[in-house]
Formats: structure tokens, sequence, C-alpha cells
């Protein structure tokens, strides 16, 4: 069977419903590696006029979210270089005091953590991502990747006022 | 519920609030997408993705990082100035490869090139890479048998994980009229090539003024047809083979250069004309030349751009 050719304007919207289908995503891929709303949005937008270049390469649509959020996730991270802000480092004290109110979603929990954790706990909760692919995205080693992980369950328990089943 | 099943079951179930306005702001981005870029013989420039990004991200995404940029300066020395910028760009398998300055003048092209992967991190700084700078369409008749090509890595920032390319073509000898496209057939990071695609990269390098200089007789059996002087070195066309021995070059002030044997070029074969290049290492202008020597043949050069009697040497020049 002939493969139909599809014309630039069906390009243009089948290109825009799949980031307005995976907007969301997007933003929170950014929002876990930068600090405001503004850098993450700046951050989206990027991302979306770097993967319009790539779209006729995106063979397999149902790959498109997790192909959207990595170049998200790469978008954020430049941008973060380029702001010049200091990467935390595994050996610094944690952030000091405790939240007494339980927050009212995970994503505002989420949103408390600090900045490394932020991240892994949304590529992983949120994108389904292995703690390899993580590691891979993030340029950091999957035993990184995976004491954040912990660390950051243990506040998102305390946050949200889970305790575990016995 | 253990804690593991809870956050996975909110976060697939609980809706992540937006900023607001997002959704509109977002539609006006998706409504105003410029053209996509196609990397084509049949259309005109490419359109660029860092110019689109420009949009949102003005200086930062045009740059090249500062690392990048040291780099860049360091290769090309003091001949930064000279330089040309460019932009110009392909994207293959999700990675871009952006030209972004060109040294050029009738017989030398070196283009400078960032490479940056847009989908993951699979460049490194241990980069095999293959191009070639040649015309944009291969004419019938043109007679173009051979260039040289050089391409090399020549730095990567691992903290934005692009690297630098150096592309360095000999003897392309195109009319003033060619388009030049840069092809890069091959880049790999270790074993595995990173496209089955090559990618393709139309663009005008701006070229320096060459002084050019008929010359007559022969040097080591072969007929000389000419000489042409750059700030960048000197190109010998000679016919029926090439010059492959030392060239010096003689300053008004008395100073003799030996620049750098290159590459080189042949148009219809060996029948010529066949260029060598050799490079200076630093700028020189082509007015204060005075004269060539090919090993112990000296080529007294006029002011009028013409080539006097040439005599033979006593001792090579130091």
């Amino acid at each position: 069977m002939k493969e139909q050719q599809i014309t630039a304007p069906e390009r243009r919207l089948a290109f825009a419903a799949l980031v307005t289908e995976h907007s969301r995503a997007m933003y929170r891929a950014a929002r876990s590696l930068l600090p405001s709303d503004a850098d993450a949005e700046d951050a989206v937008g990027e991302a979306v006029l770097l993967a319009w270049q790539a779209f006729p390469r995106l063979r397999d649509q149902n790959a498109a979210r997790a192909w959207l959020v990595k170049i998200t996730v790469n978008c954020a991270r430049a941008q973060h270089r380029r702001a010049g802000r200091v990467t935390c480092l595994e050996d610094l004290e944690e952030v000091a005091g405790e939240y007494h109110d339980p927050a009212p979603t995970l994503w505002d929990a989420v949103c408390r953590l600090p900045e490394e954790q932020r991240s892994v706990v949304t590529l992983f909760y949120y994108e389904d991502w292995t703690v390899a692919q993580i590691a891979r995205q993030l340029h950091v080693p999957q035993g990184t990747v995976k004491s954040r992980l912990s660390r950051a369950r243990e506040k998102l328990r305390t946050m949200l006022g889970e305790e575990e089943s016995p | 519920m253990k804690l593991e099943e809870t956050l996975r079951m909110r976060a697939r179930t609980e809706e992540t609030p937006l900023p607001p306005g997002f959704e509109d702001r977002l539609k006006d981005k998706l409504d105003s997408l410029p053209a996509q870029a196609r990397p084509t013989r049949h259309v005109g420039r490419t359109v660029l993705v860092a110019a689109a990004v420009c949009a949102l991200c003005i200086a930062s995404a045009l740059a090249l990082s500062p690392t990048l940029r040291q780099m860049l300066e360091a290769v090309q020395g003091k001949y930064t100035d000279y330089a040309k910028p460019v932009e110009a760009s392909a994207v293959e398998n999700g990675i871009e490869i952006r030209i972004i300055s060109a040294l050029a003048d009738h017989t030398k092209i070196q283009v400078y090139a960032e490479a940056r992967d847009l989908e993951g991190d699979r460049l490194s700084g241990a980069l095999d890479v293959i191009g070639v700078i040649q015309p944009e369409t291969f004419r019938e008749g043109s007679g173009l048998s051979s260039c040289t090509h050089e391409a090399r890595c020549v730095g990567y920032d691992p903290e934005t994980g692009t690297a630098l390319l150096e592309f360095t073509t000999w003897g392309l000898i195109p009319g003033e009229d060619t388009r030049l496209e840069l092809v890069v057939p091959y880049l790999a990071a270790g074993s595995e090539g990173l496209s089955e695609e090559s990618w393709r990269i139309p663009f005008d390098p701006e070229r320096q003024e060459v002084r050019s200089i008929a010359l007559s007789g022969t040097v080591n059996g072969l007929p000389l047809e000419r000489l042409e002087l750059s700030p960048l070195g000197a190109a010998l066309y000679t016919r029926k083979g090439s010059y492959d021995g030392d060239l010096a070059v003689h300053l008004s002030d008395g100073t003799v250069l030996h620049p750098e044997r290159e590459g080189g070029g042949a148009t219809n074969g060996m029948e010529g004309p066949v260029s060598r290049y050799w490079s200076f290492a630093e700028p020189v202008d082509p007015a204060e030349i005075t004269g060539i020597s090919l090993q112990y043949w000296f080529i007294p050069l006029d002011a009028d751009d013409t080539a006097a009697p040439g005599r033979w040497l006593s001792e090579l020049p130091a």
C-alpha cells in the first residue's frame, strides 16, 4: 500500500494536537527542573520549536509523549545551565524545616521537594521512566537517582500524611 | 496501600495545574510555528532551527557556549577576525549540525560547526566525523576530479553536550556563482553511527581576496600555471601533476616564511590545473610577499602581480 502523503498543514495540525495532548507532561518536566512557572514555560516553548523541526522523523506516535518530555528536559537543563544556577550536591544539608500542613495534591508536595529530588520523582512517577532512563537523561549515576528517590519518598510520605499499610 | 502504589496512583489520577494562561500562550506558539527546515538541494537556504528558537531565547540559542567559543578562538588563532559568520544548519536523527563560521579563499575552505543532540545525550568528546565541502550541484563538464578533505572534532562541552567540528577542503576551485554544500555522511560516537542519512547544509562562504600571479616555466618537470596568495595561505597551480616539495614565502621585510603544506585538488585529472596549498601560521598581507622559492628555485614577484624571471638559490632559505 502506498504511504499517504501528509501535507504541511496536516503536519502542523498533527504536531499541535500531540503537543496539546502532552503539554501538561512537558510543563511538569520543565517545572521539576526549573524554579519558576515562567522559566518552565520558556523551556516548554523552546522544546516545542525544537520538536517541530524534528517532528518529521518521529516514526512512532505512541512514543510522542516520551519524546516531547525528553526534549523538554534537555531544554530545561540547558536553561538551568545558562542561568548559572548551582546544582545541588548530594552532600549538602537538606532543606531545613518541616512542612506541617499536609499538601492537598501530590504535585504540590513534589514542588516542595528539593530541586534534585523533584525531577527524579516527576520522571519516575508521572512519566513511568526507569531509573536507568532517568540517570541517562539527567547525566547522573543510577545510584544517585535511587538515593534521590528514596529521600523524596520519605519527604512525600510526611507531606502527604501517608502511612504504610500494616 | 503501600506508599509506592499510592504515589503512582495519585500521579496518574491527580491533574497537575498549569499556570494561568499557559494553554492560550501555547496555542499561540503552535499557531505561529515557522517553516520546517528542509535540507535538500532543490530548496533555498536551510531554515534555521536556532533562529526559530531565537523568538523565545534570543541570544542564548544562537550563541555558542563559552567553552566552545573559547575552543573556536583557540583553533582559529589569529584568524579569528578573518573568519566570517555563517548561519546554516541541518538536523538528522535528532542531531543538529550548525555551521557557525567559515574561513575561505579560492582554494581552501574551512568551516566550523556545532553539533548538538536535540533529543538525548549521544554526543561525546570522542566523535568520529567525515565531511566534505562540495558544489551544491555538480554540473556536467565541470571537470572537478579531486579535492582533499579533512574533518575532525576539535572540542566538546560536557555541560551543554555540544561538540565543535572542523571541516576543511582544498582544491575545490568552484566558479564564482557556485553555491557550496557541507555534506556530513558520517558522525559517530564510539562505533555507532548517529544517522543513516547525511547532513547536507548549503552555505555561501565569504572568500578572502587573492593576489593571483601567472607563472611560467617548470619545476621538477611540472609546468607552472599560477600562484594565488591570500592572508590564509599560498596555492600553487601546476599541470601534469602536483608539486609536493617545500614552498617558502619571502616578505618585503626580509622575513622568510615556511608555511605548512596541506591538501590540494585537480580539475580535468592530472592534466590540470592541479593545486597544492600551504597554510600560513598567522595572517599575511599578500601585498607584502615579494617572492616564493620552490626549494632552490626562487621566483620574484613584482608589485603589478607579475612574476620576474626565476633564479637558482645557492642555499635553501632559512
